[in-house]
């Protein structure tokens, strides 16, 4: 097939693209995150590019007037490639995210997270800094569905050299596990996916050596967790049976495997650890978490909740647990929703409306102009919201309540800034169709809390402790969240959030010998329960799809 | 009424209310399961309902277009004869005209045919509007106006599109229909979002939605068992009675239309849809039905002596 040149402007970046393809799935390889919110079916017209050169037939949509469309402005979602083509990105078309430096996604904060993670974890002895030149090297990774995250740690001190993260770049090949694994049905797709995500990695461990400032060689052990679909496709294994109902028998163990096979730029010789699976939709990512924590060690009935792409939701103690997951698709962390970002610099992370009419008063993470908002200041806004009376039970705005609701490119949307506003360089604004997708995130957790506890038999009132791990945000609110239906309505002095417990499971299987070791008797004890097939989840998840909900 | 029955619902104002209509119609208000006397009261019996088109109904099926054969152009000699006739206590009128895809009448034709409706025809009145879109706000906007004071029932709010009808309601002192697709939590959820209109409980009447018989009828069956289960225990949202569009789901069946020249097997077509009708009206009053609209005056009388020997045996 033939295949062209595409040239991404402002940036230069350059690739090689197959007739066919859309530049919105090219640019999205090299990273250039376009904003579209209708998933690349032509319709919200947010993805607008201005071709500089070459050929590219005109895309009609009302977004793009004749003169535009003279000009060179074309839809990038169903511009098919037939040309070699210079294309300029304008800012408006890019995500908020777009252009982040990655490595400030990961807070401050997280340091002292991480060091909680690892209390008591003992720095492997032998080889420790005061006796080698060069200590080794581990290298932990996050493998996320929508994020990577990936960290170098000093294997004699526990300390963190540089950490670093990514959108995944199989982004471009679906938003959620469900179309990655079509995808890698079709045709060459699973060598895509694979590349994709070996590309991601090795990206992401370029930038760590180069930060901080060491030989790839040095090194020596690296350790993985991520979703089972994550992990096949990495390891370029046919995941086509993890969705397949009978497969709660994918309680996943990995074989410790040197780095040149994994084909990860570090030392080839060093081995790579994964860690196991708990069931098809609760994968190595949540085990680590649960080690972080360390649920399985306390007396204390809690409720370990996993808000990514996919919610993983493990629930018991040191006697029992059960782990379940719930798809919500990844919202929370940004994507696809208009104004959506990660929890990073810029993002708005927590929101108070003192009065329906009034300016909402923001907590910008970083202290910076907002660019956009991420997943806990999209709770607080839906809390907010809904308190007011601006957002109905079933998330629907209501235009009569606040001066702040208009319409907005054709939908009815609710402003967090207008253009200027405190001096914000861009509007921010949440429309219909994202309280919709917010919504239905936040049914997906709840439902599947409530079924969970409705299996065991247990009432609300018994979870001790709620454990929040994800990219939502450190500073989501329990309370709000209790508001809207999302958390149990429990004190919330219970809640305690982590930020990314995979990542920190990952340096704790790379620190400390018996806990990776554990990891595989630690999956055991975990009981799967598949939502996908559970008769009351679907009820759970209508009933759910409603502020707060409603219990038949 | 104690807090563990279904409200009773008065449809229709006669002149003492402010009114134009002869008799009023009461549903509801039962303390038990469907026809468990024995467990409680049932204070009103079941009604039906009579389905009148206000345009020629050219999509019915020849067996129930047959009994009101002069009749199908003209919606208020057809309501009289049903009423004369037939003794109909309450007529559902269907505004499928205004549809885009049928004849997009106006809403001020609308108007103009329920006011001679309501002029003509003096029982209780169901306004079915044309279904969900800006056309169903216009035209019942403007035959809930001129409709005022009548108490009649509006048909019907549905998840996204509530507002109009119910605040139309507000205004001009009418009933509604929620309609939720055959779920429990979204009937619950509409109910709620409805009386947070500040909309009163005792005026809402609920619609799951059900198909004819063969189309999914036992999947409605169980969910209108399970919200009545849920009233009687006590759910406030959910103490509402029921409405079933009989007549639209099974005249538009394979099995109702299907001559028996062509499937000799089946019988003859024309017992075979009357049967059919009553089977699928049959089935909902045991799962707690308080209006049923239906179209054939042969299964309407087959069901109101059901309705008499199970209110009388229950």
């Amino acid at each position: 097939m033939n295949s062209y040149r595409i040239k991404f402007l402002p940036s230069g970046a350059e690739a090689q693209v197959a007739a066919g393809e859309s530049l919105y799935d090219a640019a999205l390889t090299l990273g250039i995150q376009i904003r579209g919110e209708c998933g690349g079916q032509g319709s919200c017209g947010q993805c607008l590019v201005k071709i500089e050169a070459g050929d590219c037939p005109p895309t009609p949509h009302a977004s793009i007037s004749p003169d535009k469309e003279r000009r060179g402005y074309r839809l990038a979602c169903v511009s098919r490639v037939h040309d070699d083509c210079v294309v300029f990105v304008p800012e408006e078309s890019l995500t908020p995210s777009e252009g982040l430096d990655f490595d400030a996604v990961i807070l401050s904060e997280d340091d002292r997270k991480r060091e909680r993670a690892l209390v008591g974890i003992i720095p492997v002895p032998p080889i420790a800094s005061s006796t080698v030149p060069h200590p080794p090297i581990g290298f932990a990774l996050d493998l996320g569905t929508t994020t990577v995250v990936g960290e170098l740690v000093d294997l004699g001190t526990g300390r963190c050299l540089a950490r670093a993260a990514a959108y995944n770049r199989q982004l471009s090949c679906g938003a959620d596990i469900i179309s990655r694994i079509s995808y890698a049905e079709r045709g060459k797709g699973r060598d895509r996916l694979r590349a994709l995500a070996l590309e991601t990695i090795n990206e992401i461990i370029g930038r760590l050596l180069n930060r901080a400032d060491v030989d790839a060689g040095r090194v020596l052990l690296a350790a993985v967790a991520g979703n089972t679909t994550m992990i096949f496709l990495l390891l370029g294994m046919d995941p086509s049976s993890i969705r397949r109902e009978s497969s709660d028998a994918v309680r996943t163990r990995y074989p410790i495997i040197y780095s040149r096979e994994a084909q990860l730029k570090i030392n080839p010789l060093a081995p790579v650890m994964f860690a196991p699976g708990i069931g098809s939709y609760v994968g190595g990512d949540v085990l680590a978490g649960v080690l972080a924590c360390r649920m399985h060690e306390s007396d204390k009935v809690t409720l370990f909740i996993d808000a990514g792409t996919n919610g993983e939701i493990v629930l018991g103690n040191r006697d029992w647990m059960m782990g379940c997951a719930c798809s919500t698709g990844p919202a929370f962390e940004g994507v696809g929703i208009a104004c959506g970002m990660m929890a990073a610099p810029g993002a708005i992370e927590a929101v108070e409306i003192a009065r329906p009419n009034d300016l909402p008063s923001l907590t910008v993470i970083g202290d910076t102009q907002a660019r956009g908002i991420c997943g806990s200041g999209m709770i607080d806004l839906m809390a907010e919201l809904f308190r007011h009376g601006i957002l109905d039970r079933n998330g629907t705005l209501n235009a009569g309540r606040s001066a702040r609701v208009e319409e907005h490119g054709g939908r009815r949307a609710y402003l967090v800034r207008k253009k200027g506003e405190e001096g914000a360089a861009r509007e921010i604004y949440l429309n219909d169709v994202d309280f919709k997708k917010l919504l239905r995130t936040k049914a997906a957790i709840q439902a599947a809390i409530r079924t969970m506890l409705k299996n065991v038999d247990l009432e609300i009132q018994a979870i001790q402790r709620v454990v929040i791990a994800g990219r939502l945000g450190e500073a989501i609110d329990a309370a709000k969240a209790v508001s809207i239906g999302m958390l149990p309505d429990i004190p919330p002095d219970r809640f305690e959030y982590i930020g990314n417990g995979s990542l920190w499971g990952a340096n704790l299987m790379l620190l400390s010998k018996e806990k990776g070791v554990d990891l595989n008797a630690l999956a055991d004890r975990i009981t799967y329960l598949d939502l996908s097939t559970h008769p009351g989840y679907m009820d759970e998840y209508v009933a759910s799809l409603f502020i707060p909900h409603t219990d038949v | 009424m104690n807090s563990s029955s279904v409200r009773k619902i008065r449809i229709g104002n006669t002149p003492a209310d402010g009114g134009t209509r002869a008799s009023s119609i009461e549903v509801g208000g039962e303390s038990c399961l469907p026809y468990h006397q024995f467990e409680g009261i049932m204070p009103c019996k079941p009604v039906i309902a009579w389905e009148i088109p206000d345009v020629r109904p050219d999509d019915w099926c020849e067996t129930v277009k047959d009994p009101y054969r002069e009749l199908l152009g003209d919606p208020v000699g057809w309501a009289r004869y049903v009423v004369e006739k037939h003794g109909a206590r309450i007529i559902c009128l269907d505004l499928r005209g205004a549809r885009l895809d049928k004849e997009n009448r106006s809403a001020a034709a609308s108007v103009e045919l329920l006011r001679g409706l309501l002029k003509d025809v003096k029982v209780p009145l169901i306004i079915k509007g044309p279904g969900p879109g800006q056309k169903q706000n216009e035209v019942i906007a403007a035959c809930a106006e001129a409709a005022q004071g009548e108490r009649c029932l509006l048909a019907s709010a549905v998840g996204e599109e509530y507002k109009t009808l119910v605040a139309a309601a507000i205004a001009y002192g009418h009933l509604v229909v929620a309609e939720s697709p055959i779920d429990v939590n979204l009937c619950k959820q509409l109910n709620i979002l409805i009386s947070d209109l500040s909309f009163p409980s005792d005026r809402i009447v609920i619609d799951p939605l059900t198909g004819g018989l063969g189309y999914g009828l036992e999947y409605t069956y169980s969910v209108m068992e399970r919200i009545r289960l849920q009233a009687l225990s006590g759910d406030a949202m959910m103490q509402m009675p029921f409405i079933n569009f009989v007549g639209g789901e099974v005249w538009k069946a394979k099995e109702v239309k299907m001559p028996a020249a062509k499937e000799p097997m089946w019988g003859n077509e024309r017992e075979r849809g009357v049967l059919w009708e009553v089977a699928t009206a049959v089935s909902l009053l045991y799962a707690g039905a308080g209006i049923l609209v239906m179209r054939h005056p042969a299964a309407i009388a087959v069901v109101e002596k059901t309705i008499e020997n199970l209110m009388k045996n229950g």
